[in-house]
Order: C-alpha cells, then sequence, then structure tokens
C-alpha cells in the first residue's frame, strides 16, 4: 500500500462525497418542482 | 442645430475641464495621491539603492493607485449634483463616453507630467531610454482611461460608494501593469524601443480592445 | 438531464481518476546528475489541472455568452445562467490554482513561484470575486443583470490578455521554472492525451449538471417568492 494508492483512494472518497451531495441537491430541487407544480 | 458627435464629445470634454478648473478636486486630489504616495515609497526604501526592476514596479504601483483614487468620482460628480439627466438628454452615450475618456486621459497626463520629475528627484534612474519611458506611459494611460471610465460608469450606477471601483477595476487593468512594468524596466536599463515590442504590442491592443468594448457597451450602462 | 447519465457522469469520473493514477504511463524528467531520466509521478497531477483550467475559461466564456443576451432583452432566467456560470467559473479556478499550488509545492517545494499562468489565473478569480461584490450592491433585478453583465463581458474580454499575452510578456521578466507549462502537452504521448481529454469530459459533464441545478434553483425561488 504505497502512497499513490492511498492518493487515489483519497480523491474517489472525495469524488464519491461530491457525487453524492450533488445527487441529493438535484433530488431535493425535482421534489420542490414537483410541489410547486401540483 | 443638429451637433455632430465630435461637438458633442468636446462639449462633454470641456463641460468637465471647467468645472475642474473652478474646483481642481481631481486634479487635485490625484496629485496629492500621488505625491504622498510616491513619498511613502521613497521613504521607506530609505537610501537604499534599487535597481532599475524596482523602480519600474514602484513607478507604475504609484501611477495605478493615483490613478485608482483620481479617476473613480468621474461620473459620480454627475449623480451628486443632478446633471445625469441633463447630460442624458444633451448627448448621445457615446458622446458621454468619449468625453469622460478624453478628460480621464488629460488627469493622467498631468499626473505622468508630475510624477515623472518627481520620480527622477526621490528615486533618480542614472539613464534612461526616455522615449521609451513615454510610449510606455502614453499607451499605459490610454488603456487605463478606457477601462476605467466604462467601470467608474458602471459604480455610478449601481450607486455604490466606497471601494468598489477599486475592487472592480485594479484586476482587469492588471495586463496594463505588467506590460507597462516592462516596458519601463527596459526604458530604464536604456534599451531600445524594438527590445520592448512584446510589452508595447499588449498596451497597444488592450487600448484598442477596452476602447472598442466600452464603446459597445456604455450605452448599456447609461440608460436606465 | 436523465437520471442514467448523471450516474453515468458519476462512473466515468470515478473512472478518468483511477486511470490518471494508474493507466495513463508513466512521464518522464531528466536527471541532470545521472546523465539519464527519473520516473516523475507527481506529473499525474496534471490530469486534474489542466481539465480544470480549461473549464474555468470555458465556464466565464459561457458566462459572457448569457450576459450578451441579457443585455439583449432581460430574463431572469438568462441572468441566472450568467451568475451561476461565473460561480463554476471561480470554483473551476479554485481547483486549477490549488492542484497548481500542490504541484509546485511537491516538485519544488514552495507553493507559489509566480508562475505567470498561476497569477493569471489568481488575478481571473478577484475579477469575477469583483463581478460577484458588484451583484450583491444591486438591489433591482433588471439593473443588477444589465451592470454585472457589462462587466462579465469586460472581465471575460481580459482573459486572453492574462492567459496568453500576459505570460509571454513575463516571461522576459522572470524566467520562472514553468514545468507545467513545458511539459503540459507538448511532451504528452496519445495515452496521456486520452487521460487528459477524459478528464475534459468530465469536467464538462460536471458543469453542464451544477450549471443545471444552479439555475433551478433559481428559478424555484423565483416562483416561491411571488406565491
Amino acid at each position: 500500500m504505497n502512497d499513490y494508492t492511498v492518493v487515489l483512494i483519497a480523491v474517489l472518497a472525495i469524488w464519491v462525497g461530491i457525487f453524492a451531495y450533488i445527487m441529493m441537491l438535484d433530488r431535493k430541487v425535482s421534489r420542490l418542482e414537483k410541489e410547486l407544480k401540483r | 442645430m443638429k451637433l455632430s458627435w465630435l461637438d458633442t464629445t468636446l462639449a462633454v470634454l470641456v463641460k468637465d475641464l471647467r468645472t475642474e478648473a473652478r474646483a481642481r478636486s481631481a486634479v487635485g486630489s490625484v496629485l496629492l495621491f500621488s505625491v504622498v504616495t510616491l513619498t511613502a515609497v521613497s521613504y521607506s526604501l530609505g537610501g537604499f539603492a534599487i535597481d532599475a526592476d524596482i523602480q519600474a514596479s514602484m513607478l507604475w504601483i504609484v501611477l495605478l493607485f493615483a490613478a485608482l483614487a483620481g479617476l473613480s468620482r468621474g461620473f459620480v460628480s454627475e449623480t451628486e449634483s443632478g446633471t445625469v439627466l441633463a447630460l442624458r438628454l444633451a448627448a448621445p452615450p457615446t458622446s458621454v463616453y468619449l468625453g469622460k475618456f478624453l478628460f480621464n486621459l488629460f488627469l493622467l497626463g498631468v499626473l505622468d507630467l508630475i510624477l515623472i520629475p518627481l520620480f527622477q528627484i526621490l528615486l533618480p534612474v542614472a539613464s534612461a531610454n526616455w522615449g521609451l519611458l513615454m510610449i510606455g506611459l502614453v499607451l499605459g494611460s490610454i488603456g487605463l482611461a478606457a477601462s476605467t471610465t466604462l467601470i467608474a460608469a458602471i459604480v455610478a450606477q449601481a450607486g455604490v460608494k466606497g471601494t468598489l471601483f477599486t475592487v472592480l477595476a485594479f484586476p482587469v487593468l492588471v495586463p496594463v501593469l505588467v506590460a507597462g512594468i516592462g516596458a519601463t524596466r527596459k526604458a530604464f536599463a536604456s534599451e531600445p524601443v524594438a527590445a520592448a515590442m512584446p510589452e508595447i504590442q499588449l498596451l497597444v491592443s488592450y487600448a484598442g480592445v477596452m476602447l472598442a468594448a466600452s464603446l459597445l457597451l456604455f450605452d448599456h450602462v447609461w440608460k436606465d | 438531464m436523465r437520471s442514467a447519465l448523471k450516474w453515468l457522469l458519476g462512473v466515468a469520473t470515478a473512472a478518468f481518476i483511477v486511470a490518471a493514477f494508474t493507466w495513463a504511463p508513466e512521464m518522464y524528467r531528466p536527471n541532470f546528475a545521472t546523465g539519464g531520466s527519473d520516473p516523475w509521478p507527481t506529473f499525474r497531477i496534471v490530469f486534474f489541472h489542466v481539465p480544470a483550467a480549461w473549464l474555468c475559461v470555458i465556464a466565464f466564456l459561457v458566462s459572457m455568452i448569457w450576459s450578451i443576451k441579457v443585455l439583449r432583452g432581460y430574463a431572469p432566467e438568462k441572468d441566472d445562467k450568467a451568475m451561476a456560470s461565473a460561480q463554476l467559473g471561480q470554483v473551476f479556478a479554485i481547483l486549477a490554482l490549488i492542484s497548481g499550488m500542490l504541484w509546485a509545492w511537491r516538485d519544488w517545494g514552495a507553493l507559489w513561484n509566480w508562475d505567470p499562468r498561476q497569477s493569471s489565473v489568481l488575478i481571473l478569480t478577484l475579477i469575477y470575486a469583483g463581478y460577484f461584490t458588484l451583484r450583491s450592491s444591486i438591489d433591482d433585478p433588471e439593473k443588477r443583470a444589465r451592470l454585472a453583465g457589462v462587466y462579465s463581458i469586460l472581465a471575460f474580454i481580459t482573459v486572453p490578455f492574462l492567459i496568453f499575452v500576459v505570460p509571454r510578456v513575463m516571461h522576459t521578466l522572470h524566467p520562472s521554472p514553468v514545468i507545467p507549462d513545458a511539459q503540459e502537452k507538448g511532451s504528452m504521448n496519445t495515452d496521456m492525451r486520452v487521460v487528459l481529454y477524459s478528464g475534459v469530459f468530465c469536467y464538462l459533464g460536471l458543469f453542464a449538471w451544477v450549471m443545471s441545478i444552479r439555475t433551478r434553483i433559481e428559478a424555484v425561488r423565483r416562483r416561491l417568492s411571488t406565491r
């Protein structure tokens, strides 16, 4: 488990976090839009 | 009587010059600011011998800050004295911009004329290519005046006091700063004009682009 | 954007990250002591650094385009897009700066070495910080769109000067160790280019996605305030 594997895993973890956050925002906005359509 | 745009431009310029001659506020504050800044700079440098690079940088820093201090109020005076509407009716936007631009250029010219001799006294250069120095200053001043006139109009329309003008203007003027310092540095090193071609090209293209863009965009800032 | 596309983007980006670290071939740099060349692992930062810089410029260009459109005829959606793309431009600029600083720190021990390109990106962030300051000081939406739009156009006009012309001029001032510049695309082989361009693609996808979310949020906000 050398240095570069650690960095790779760290960057991947950060990306997963970012992706999850953006996805959550996307879902929230979609929900709000549906609400307003009613 | 139909006035040509040249007439209206000159009218705007003359109006500002006359107001200036009466109160001398813009010229006064620009000169005072530059003298104070220059004194502070040379004082803090003590008696240390500084090389041409640093001298060139100092010159332009003082020039830039004096310009920012002096040119920020170009349109504010109109809003303060309530003459905006009259100006809108009397002259087409292009004339208003050009008139203000020329006035700012005049202010910068005065600034340059005072600053260079003062600089020579406080932080003298042994020898220099004065022609190149003049070219750098003139071209730089045109670019400076072009950008700052537009930004001053934006700030005045936004109705904001304070440092917004400096915040908006300084980064936009960085290319002028870099090229101006480059050309001045070469002038202080007594290099020929040809050696400063990249800087001169940058200054010319910046001035041209900014002037053209400002003329196109000013309508949108000026209309209400 | 379809939900599937978004998941595809997520997976593709993850794949790109892995490829940048593993599949992309090793870059070498000359070792002046031994006369041979050494592996240069930190070069891999380029795959994250360069696409960020590209997207920064693209985002600011998009902002200028929407600013021109809003000046032609006001519509709140156009202004939203101008603002959102400027925000993303800032984000990518900061990403570019951070990755650049990281690279400089690992390779040269200094976070900042006045590389002309780096300095230019910093100036860009200052320009657009001014854009947001201007926006926040105007209340009337139409006025805000108009004045900020003009400044956004002015701001982007300086970009070619800052990114292309200034570095050339500054080279006669400070011949600095421009490592990222020298190695950028000139000496990259095709496999590396593949990773680089896929990085650009992924960033582009992210840009489009976040832009759409941002503008949808603004639209919702407006609908709520007029209820």
